[in-house]
């Protein structure tokens, strides 16, 4: 006989009752379910590890002061990051960073597509860590919002949706960051390997 | 300020294929499938880069810490705004029905003895103001409810 999966949202209420009745380590266990989580958005978006570790103190205990607030409307893990998001947010405001730049318009789009080569077997080019250290070094130049939707959708496994409702974005919105940041780093791989366009 | 502008992947094709191809490189690649050309083959690099980067750099009892540093967790009942908010809302109603009742008990002789087609909804266009905008709200409501 085949369990029934958990049902996700029963298991936020019972944590989230759980913290508000200060049952012993409650608290505790929520951090550890969602530090993982936080520490990606925030280090993402300000790419300092002492901030981050001082901004995702800041958020919890955000969550920890608002809680009794969250009326299930959202997962609670799009709660929580959505807290950590705005904490990173007016981190970088503080600063004065701006979280995208100047991103491609629509024609840039199109040249981009057709400028990037489709018959280059990139498995037999290049030694697999020189590939991987070009990209990681591409990801971390990219500026914060894209480099953290990339993070959620591929890493966190968030959907579009869930991301939509931790930036406080449209959906529309995260789908182009993430076809566009993509669809760059593509571009990155093929001029590392010197793709004639 | 973000120049950002949304792609409408109905009006370009092309970006609409490309964007196939990514997340068909993301699904196969978490089904463990191999790479069917070499354009999945440069999303999926790009999928593991992106999860190779997955360390978490708090200490091993941030939790732990943070929990003690906390405290107990504040409940709607117990948080100083919401008791303080309650409050001002008691003495606001009580201002208004004692303000009320003042001036019914000053004015209100006047109000019997006023021309009775005064009274009339159609004679007072504020108080047609009144229930046009009791209705609008009403059904912008309704209509929220049923759409959302």
């Amino acid at each position: 006989m085949t369990e029934a999966p958990a049902d996700p949202r029963s298991d936020d209420r019972a944590l989230v009752q759980a913290v508000l009745a200060n049952a012993p380590g409650a608290f505790t266990r929520l951090v550890r379910e969602y530090q993982g989580l936080c520490w990606h958005i925030v280090q993402r978006m300000v790419r300092n590890p002492e901030d981050a570790r001082e901004l995702c103190q800041d958020t919890f205990l955000k969550v920890h002061q608002h809680l009794h607030q969250y009326r299930h409307e959202s997962a609670l893990k799009s709660w929580i990051g959505r807290v950590a998001y705005t904490v990173a947010l007016r981190h970088l405001e503080r600063k004065r960073i701006a979280i995208v730049d100047n991103v491609l318009g629509e024609d840039d789009d199109l040249s981009l597509l057709d400028s990037i080569g489709d018959g280059r077997d990139l498995e037999a080019d290049c030694a697999d860590e020189e590939m991987h250290g070009h990209l990681l070094a591409a990801i971390d130049t990219l500026p914060p919002l894209p480099r953290t939707v990339l993070t959620l959708y591929h890493l966190d496994e968030l959907s579009i949706p869930e991301i939509a409702q931790v930036t406080g974005l449209a959906a529309g919105t995260i789908k182009s960051h993430l076809f566009r940041t993509r669809l760059k780093l593509r571009e990155t791989l093929e001029t590392r390997l010197g793709v004639p366009s | 300020m973000s120049k950002h502008r949304d792609i409408d992947f109905f009006e370009q094709p092309a970006a609409a294929r490309e964007w196939q191809a990514q997340e068909a490189a993301l699904h196969a690649a978490r089904e463990g499938r191999a790479p069917a050309d070499a354009r999945e083959a440069a999303y999926r690099r790009i999928d593991a880069a992106v999860r190779a980067d997955d360390a978490i750099g708090l200490d091993a009892d941030f939790a732990e810490r943070l929990a003690a540093r906390a405290g107990p967790v504040p409940t709607a009942a117990g948080t100083p705004d919401t008791g303080l908010e309650k409050q001002l809302t008691r003495l606001l109603l009580a201002a208004l029905v004692i303000a009320g009742l003042v001036v019914a008990l000053l004015e209100g002789g006047s109000w019997f003895r006023a021309d009775p087609a005064a009274w009339s909804v159609a004679a007072n266009p504020w108080v047609l103001a009144l229930l046009a905008c009791l209705g609008a709200s009403q059904g912008a409501e309704l209509l929220r409810r049923r759409l959302g």
